[in-house]
Formats: structure tokens, sequence, C-alpha cells
């Protein structure tokens, strides 16, 4: 059980990352050589690649917080005591949760609208669009968990006097 | 006073301070922007259901879809081996000049900016190859690291570019238009960090000669043709209108996976995850800034901030007063925030202005882009010394003292671009498109 959430854990984005990235690429991609060669194209071409950049947008938000690679100014906090730079980051992660409190209940609201006016993914008659719209409130639920996860750790470094988990580089290998 | 602090306008001054404030200690970009939104949304009794939608339908588009893939054609280019046959071929081409790995690295950022959309990734990219040879041959640690942090700033001028994407999305102008007016200002300062690093090189008597050989360029070539192949391939498709600049970005993505496969092998199916992965973290750090920021923008103009800015602009003056004005805002802002709020905070604000004042709007965005580029090397907040920073090791501060002839170059290249006009429009003319009309993607 605890070795399948481990996994979950390092995983769960990488997945849908992956997963939604293929898919956009693909149809687009698939999609261009019909209409060259074939002189087709799926009327729902457009639509469902953006609904997967979506999903990326906001898991791979999400994993920005695990890795801790959000953009910002570091320098000046780098040069602070540990003990500021804790209450700094803890701040930070309150502030997180309230803004992603006011997305998700927001962007939930738009979602029950859809699911109970039953809307179709243009171009397709059957696909529900919440599907999709539940890029937004899932995503940012991934970003609540992993930013109690940040707190939870930073809260542990703290008290065991443990460097902070530094920043990931993703643009350094 | 205390009218005016409890008057909404005040309320919002004082958000803003405090915002200001939480950035400068460190908060996240994406969560100052994201509270001031929110604050911004409540002062002003504007629906907070407009925050749920918008960052779902503020990115809902198949024209800013470019952006995710051609930040993916960056991060295939590189593990497929081509980004490396690039700098072999630059080196065959410059490595009989003094300073000529670091024209190398340089010329080489200029390709790959060709075939991918972000200054970041560039600068990660060749930088990572190109930093360790040139420590090798004794350019100075800082030195090496800021010519792979200069070299970066061309990836978002040289098409395709993100910011392009974006810039054209909001302010509604052709991308593939865009990115045409792009090519020559990207290869002007191309041009002008070349003969930099060349003066410091020869200066202070970095690195070493290697004799020029018709059997080094010849034996580079075939590899280097590959990246050419992509460009061509990107433009053929943009400008006989066989695929818009999304599509034009798939198909460089499939490209880019063939050729890595079947051409350089060095493509391997158990590793692509973990570089498609590696994409995807960048799109998960720049599109939540591009959601925020495009709501950001929003609440501006319900503001009534678009206006008083516009109006303030227009009040300097005629062209040249306001195009100035422009670009001395871009370049404070660039200082101190990423490229993509700037873009879509002020492009929509200063565009209208320009075209007013009787510039060119392919023109202004040029000028517009290449004002944010160099703002990824211009320190407090400069992105690409951050990356630099992180592939070699050196001290930021160190890289943002080494990177000043480079700025220096970059400013005075920005400033003919400004002056002359033609530099963006002159391909357009030439290829046959009007230009300046407002034109859906």
């Amino acid at each position: 059980m605890s070795a399948m959430l481990g996994w979950l854990d390092r995983n769960l984005e990488k997945i849908i990352i992956l997963t939604a990235y293929v898919a956009c690429a693909s149809i687009v991609a698939v999609e261009v050589f019909r209409r060259y060669v074939l002189s087709v194209q799926a009327p729902w071409s457009t639509t469902v690649p953006a609904y997967m950049f979506l999903w990326l947008t906001w898991v791979g938000a999400a994993y920005g917080i695990k890795i801790r690679a959000h953009l910002g100014f570091s320098e000046l906090r780098s040069r602070l005591s540990k003990r500021s730079q804790y209450v700094l980051m803890q701040i930070d992660n309150v502030l997180f949760l309230v803004l992603a409190t006011v997305v998700i209940y927001y962007a939930s609201g738009l979602l029950k609208l859809q699911f109970d006016n039953a809307s179709v993914v243009p171009g397709t008659d059957t696909i529900p669009q919440w599907w999709f719209y539940s890029a937004t409130p899932v995503g940012w639920t991934l970003l609540v968990f992993r930013v109690l996860q940040n707190m939870y750790l930073d809260a542990r470094s703290m008290r065991r006097d443990e460097p902070f988990v530094q920043p990931g580089q993703i643009t350094a290998e | 006073m205390i009218e005016f602090l409890m008057s909404p306008g005040g309320i919002m001054a004082m958000v803003t301070i405090v915002g200001v404030l939480l950035f400068v200690l460190g908060s996240p970009m994406f969560l100052v922007l994201g509270l001031w939104v929110v604050m911004a949304h409540l002062v002003y009794g504007f629906p907070l259901e407009n925050v749920g939608s918008s960052m779902f339908e503020g990115l809902n588009s198949f024209a800013l879809l470019a952006a995710p893939l051609f930040i993916l054609t960056g991060d295939l280019i590189g593990g497929g081996g081509i980004a490396k046959r690039i700098i072999d071929f630059t080196l065959a081409a410059f490595g009989w000049l003094r300073g000529g790995l670091g024209m190398a690295s340089i010329t080489a950022s200029g390709f790959f900016a060709a075939i991918s959309g972000s200054n970041a990734a560039t600068t990660a990219t060749i930088g990572s190859i190109t930093y360790p040879a040139m420590v090798e041959e004794k350019y100075g640690k800082s030195f090496a690291a800021a010519t792979a942090a200069a070299g970066g700033t061309v990836g978002i001028i040289i098409p395709p570019s993100i910011l392009f994407i974006v810039y054209g999305y909001l302010v509604n102008v052709p991308i593939s238009e865009l990115f045409l007016a792009g090519i020559i200002p990207g290869a002007m300062l191309v041009v002008a960090m070349l003969v930099t690093c060349f003066i410091v090189s020869t200066y202070r008597g970095y690195g070493i000669l290697r004799p020029l050989t018709v059997r080094g360029v010849v034996r580079t070539t075939p590899g280097f043709s590959l990246a050419i192949f992509a460009v061509a391939l990107v433009l053929w498709g943009l400008y006989t209108g066989v695929f818009s600049p999304t599509e034009a970005a798939a198909v460089t993505v499939v490209y880019c996976l063939l050729a890595g496969f079947l051409l350089t092998r060095e493509l391997k199916l158990k590793t692509l995850p973990d570089l498609i992965f590696r994409s995807g973290m960048i799109v998960g750090i720049i599109m939540p800034l591009v959601a925020v920021s495009l709501v950001m923008q929003q609440m501006f103009a319900v503001m009534g901030v678009d206006r008083a800015v516009a109006d303030m602009l227009s009040g300097l003056g005629g062209y040249y007063a306001i195009l100035a004005a422009c670009m001395v805002v871009v370049f404070v802002a660039g200082m101190l925030v990423e490229s993509v709020p700037i873009t879509i905070i002020f492009a929509p604000i200063m565009a209208p202005v320009i075209v007013k004042a009787g510039g060119d709007p392919f023109h202004f965005a040029v000028v517009f882009v290449v004002g944010t580029a160099i703002g990824f090397i211009t320190p407090p907040f400069g992105l690409n010394l951050f990356v630099a920073s992180s592939v070699s090791g050196v001290p930021y501060l160190n890289i943002a003292r080494y990177v000043i002839p480079y700025l220096a170059a970059l400013i005075v290249t920005w400033i003919v671009i400004a002056l002359v006009p033609e530099t963006a429009t002159y391909l357009a003319k030439f290829a046959g498109l009007k230009g300046g009309g407002l034109r859906m993607n």
C-alpha cells in the first residue's frame, strides 16, 4: 500500500503530463497529415488538443510546486536567517492554499454548470465537456496536496534542524 | 489621504505594495500575481467566477498550443543530438578565430532558437554542451556562463518564439508574420554578440585557435543540415499556408522524433518520456504565469489602468517619444519580472497607442519582444542568468557582471532595430505579405 502511494507520489503528475503532451502533439500532427494528404480533418481536432494542453498546464503547475521550481526572486531570501526563511516559506504555502481554494471553488461551479447542462465538446456529439474542464479543479487540487506536503517537509526540516529542500532545477541536467 | 486609501484604487495600491514586498522576499511570481488578481476582483466587486473560468478559458486556444509544442522541440533536438551537431558545425566554421568556441556557442544558440521557442531552453541546452568545453579552453568560467546566458536571448526573437505566440494571441496580429519579422533582428543580435565575443576574447586571449579546414566544415555539414531542414520545413509550411504555427510546431516535433530515432539514432525510447516530461515541467511553470497574467490584464482594463497608461503614453507627443517611453518601461520591467507577464500586461496597452501614433504593429512587436529578451540577462531578475548559473555552478552575480559587454551590444542593436523599422518589415514585404492588417490566426 505504502509502496503504491510512494510510486504515485513520484509518478502521478508524470503520467498525466506525458499522456496529455503526447495526445496533444499526436492529434495535431496526425490531423495536419490527414488534411494535407487525405483532405479530411476531424472537427474536434482543434479543441481537444487545447484541452490536453490545459491538463498539461495545471498538472505541471502542481509538479512545479513539488519540485519548488516556480519562478521567483531568490537572491534576498537565501541571505536571510533560517528562521526567517522558514516563516516566509510557510507564508507562501498558506497563500497558495488561499489562492487554490478560490480557484477550485469557482472552477468547480463552472464544471457543475457544464455537468448539469450536459455540454459536449464542440465537434463531437457525445463527449462531455466537463471531462476536460475538470483540468482546472483537479490540477489545483493536486497543487493543494503538493503545498501541504511541502508544509510538512519544511516544518520537519526546521524541527530537525536539517537544511531545507532545495528548489529543483528542471533546466539543468 | 485616508479617503484615497479607502478608495478601490487606494486599496489596490496597498495590495500592490504588499505584493511587491512578497516578491522581493522571494515569493513565486505566479503566487503573487494570482493573489493580486483575486484581491482586485474583491475590491472592485468583480465576480470571482471570472477567476475560476479564466484559468481554463484564458489558455483554451489552438494558437497558444504552439508554445508547448515549440518547447518540446527544444528538448527533442537536445536529446536527439541535433543540438550537438549544430555546435560541431559552428565550431568548424568559427574555430579558427580568437574566441571561436564562444562564437560557435552564440551561433549555435541562434540555430537552436530557429527550431525551439524559448530563451531558457536555448541557454540550458547550448550552455550545457559549450560551457564545459569553454572552461577547458581557459575562457574563464564567468565569461563562459555569460556567453551561454547572452546567446540564449535570441531564443524568443528568432522564430519560432513563445513570446511572439503569446503576443500575437493577445494583440491579435498574425503569429506567422511576427515570426517573419523576427528573423533579421534576431540575426542582427547574433552578429552583435559575435563581435562582442570576438573583442572580449581577443583582449583577454581566451580560447585556442584551430586551423580552418574544408574537411572539418564538410564533415559536420550533414549533421548540421538536419537542423537546417527543420528550420526550412517550418518556414516553408508557414509561408505557403500549408500549416498554421501550431501545426508547424507539431510537424517539427514529428520531424525531430524521426531525425532523432532514425538519423542520429541518439533518441531512445527509454529516455524519451524523460525528455517530454522535462518540457512538461517548463510548460507547468510558464503557462500558469500566462493564465494569471491574462486575468491581471483584464483587471487593469476594469480598473481603468489601461486607459490611464495609454493616455499618459499618447500625451508624450510624437511617435519616437512614445516608442522610447515604451522601451524604457519594457527594459525596467524586464529587470524585475519574467517576460510573459510583461508581454501580457503591457503589449495590449502599448501596441494600439503606437499604431495610432503611426507605428507599424509588426515592427513594434519586434521592438517589444527584443526588449523583453534583453530582460533575460538583466539582474535582479534575469532568467537566463539563473539558468546559466544552474548549468555552470558559477554564482549568479558573477555571471551578471561578465554579461555586461553582451548586454551593451544587445542594447545598442535594440536601439538600431527600433530606429529602423525595415529590419522587421523588410522580409514581410519581400515575401509579398501586406502586413498591418488585424487578422485572426
